[in-house]
């Protein structure tokens, strides 16, 4: 039960700093060069890299991630929102 | 060499990766298969629509010096992309080259239709990984014993794995070219690649003949037709190389070489050579075998191109070969 009680105290805001870091340790950047309002395709993300993306997350969370919650997000900031609500829900789901 | 090859994967794979956290290596989702669908189609299917229609062309309409010469340059460049570029240079870094060479290897390579650089280079690692056991994408040998079940084998991994695949974790399998932005360049642009690789041989064929017949046959021979043999000789790879053949060395998994094989896909379907040697940039592992992709590596080796050509010794050769008892 250890990835509940982590993902319990997951918000929007330690969604979005993991995917910042995420992005920076993989594309070679600084944490600090990505914004909230940066997407994933003008970060330059393909949809390889966003699948990989969406594994390492999952391994994280412990939850499933649909693909379209990062496919279809225009901003990180959108898929910190989407991801903290689909976690959310998939706990209510669990318990 | 191999110990040492090993590590250097090894490395690569946990680089990222911290030790407490879970890492999925493939995915599986109805998103990415809608993906590889409408790619098999256009890139996997249509071209053997288009070598169907060249071939009844012919009886209506002569094939061209043109055509020929299309053909041939257009299938060297691109077949040499894949063998030379995807395979020995991308995803085993058998030796080291320029930024512009890579980018060319990169290039051709795409315009094959086989996939991105980093996607064909993360589940060619994969099947490295788990080379004929549960996980590889494209093993014959999975589907059950006697012939039915080597049939079905080969079917699949000759053609119809490719319809619908998990999808390997890139940053899992190939952070290496996720730090190199010639590649991420040329990932990037993949399909403009193949869109290229298309259109040279048609505008090629029409201007050199003055006549729309010579777009045609152009596009036909020199786009669908290359496009086709250059994936029947990799799809070989996976499936007769793995089914009939001969095996010299002890590996993990079932790979085979096929000699007769060798002058049609660069040297390639010395695949079992390739399984016990995957650092190697030469597949036949020895001069008189004919391996046009490693020739191409010497070649840009003497130019002063290519460096830290990797390649085992013969007696590292020997100490690895099977011996009757």
């Amino acid at each position: 039960m250890d990835h509940v009680q982590i993902a319990e105290q997951i918000d929007e805001a330690a969604v979005a700093a993991w995917l910042k870091s995420y992005i920076a340790n993989v594309l070679g950047m600084e944490d600090a060069a990505i914004k909230g309002s940066d997407g994933l395709d003008s970060l330059g993300l393909d949809s390889a890299l966003t699948t990989a993306l969406a594994m390492d997350m999952e391994g994280w969370l412990g939850i499933e991630i649909p693909l379209a919650i990062l496919f279809e997000a225009e901003t990180l900031d959108k898929i910190a929102e989407g991801v903290t609500l689909e976690t959310q829900r998939q706990q209510v789901t669990a318990g | 060499m191999l110990n040492r090859d090993d590590q250097i994967a090894h490395e690569m794979f946990q680089e990222i990766q911290s030790p407490d956290q879970p890492r999925q290596k493939v995915l599986d989702s109805p998103h990415l298969h809608k993906l590889q669908r409408m790619h098999f189609l256009l890139f996997d299917v249509l071209p053997i629509v288009g070598t169907v229609c060249a071939v009844a062309l012919l009886f209506f309409h002569p094939v061209s010096v043109v055509d020929i010469a299309l053909f041939a340059v257009m299938w060297i460049l691109t077949g040499l992309g894949v063998s030379v570029g995807y395979h020995r240079l991308f995803t085993h870094r058998s030796f080291k080259t320029t930024p512009v060479v890579r980018a060319l290897f990169g290039i051709f390579g795409s315009m094959a239709g086989q996939g991105g650089v980093i996607s064909w280079t993360a589940m060619h690692r994969r099947h490295h990984e788990l080379g004929d056991q549960d996980g590889d994408l494209h093993s014959p040998n999975l589907h059950g014993s006697g012939l039915v079940g080597k049939l079905k084998g080969f079917v699949h991994a000759h053609f119809t794995w490719m319809v619908a695949h998990p999808y390997p974790n890139v940053v899992h399998y190939a952070p290496d070219l996720l730090r190199d932005p010639v590649i991420i360049w040329v990932n990037r642009h993949y399909y403009t690649w193949i869109v290229l690789g298309l259109l040279a041989p048609t505008l090629i064929g029409a201007l050199v003949t003055q006549t729309w017949m010579g777009a045609v046959t152009g596009f036909l021979w020199g786009g669908m037709v290359r496009m086709f043999v250059v994936e029947q000789g990799i799809f070989s790879l996976n499936s007769l190389c793995h089914l009939i053949g001969r095996r010299r060395f002890v590996t993990d998994d079932q790979s085979t070489n096929i000699s007769w094989l060798a002058p049609f896909i660069f040297g390639e379907s010395w695949h079992h050579n390739h399984h016990a040697f995957p650092g190697s940039a030469s597949f036949g592992l020895a001069w008189y075998r004919i391996d046009p992709g490693y020739w191409v590596i010497c070649m840009l080796s003497l130019l002063g191109q290519a460096w830290d050509v990797k390649v085992p010794t013969r007696e590292q050769i020997s100490r690895r070969e099977i011996r009757a008892s």
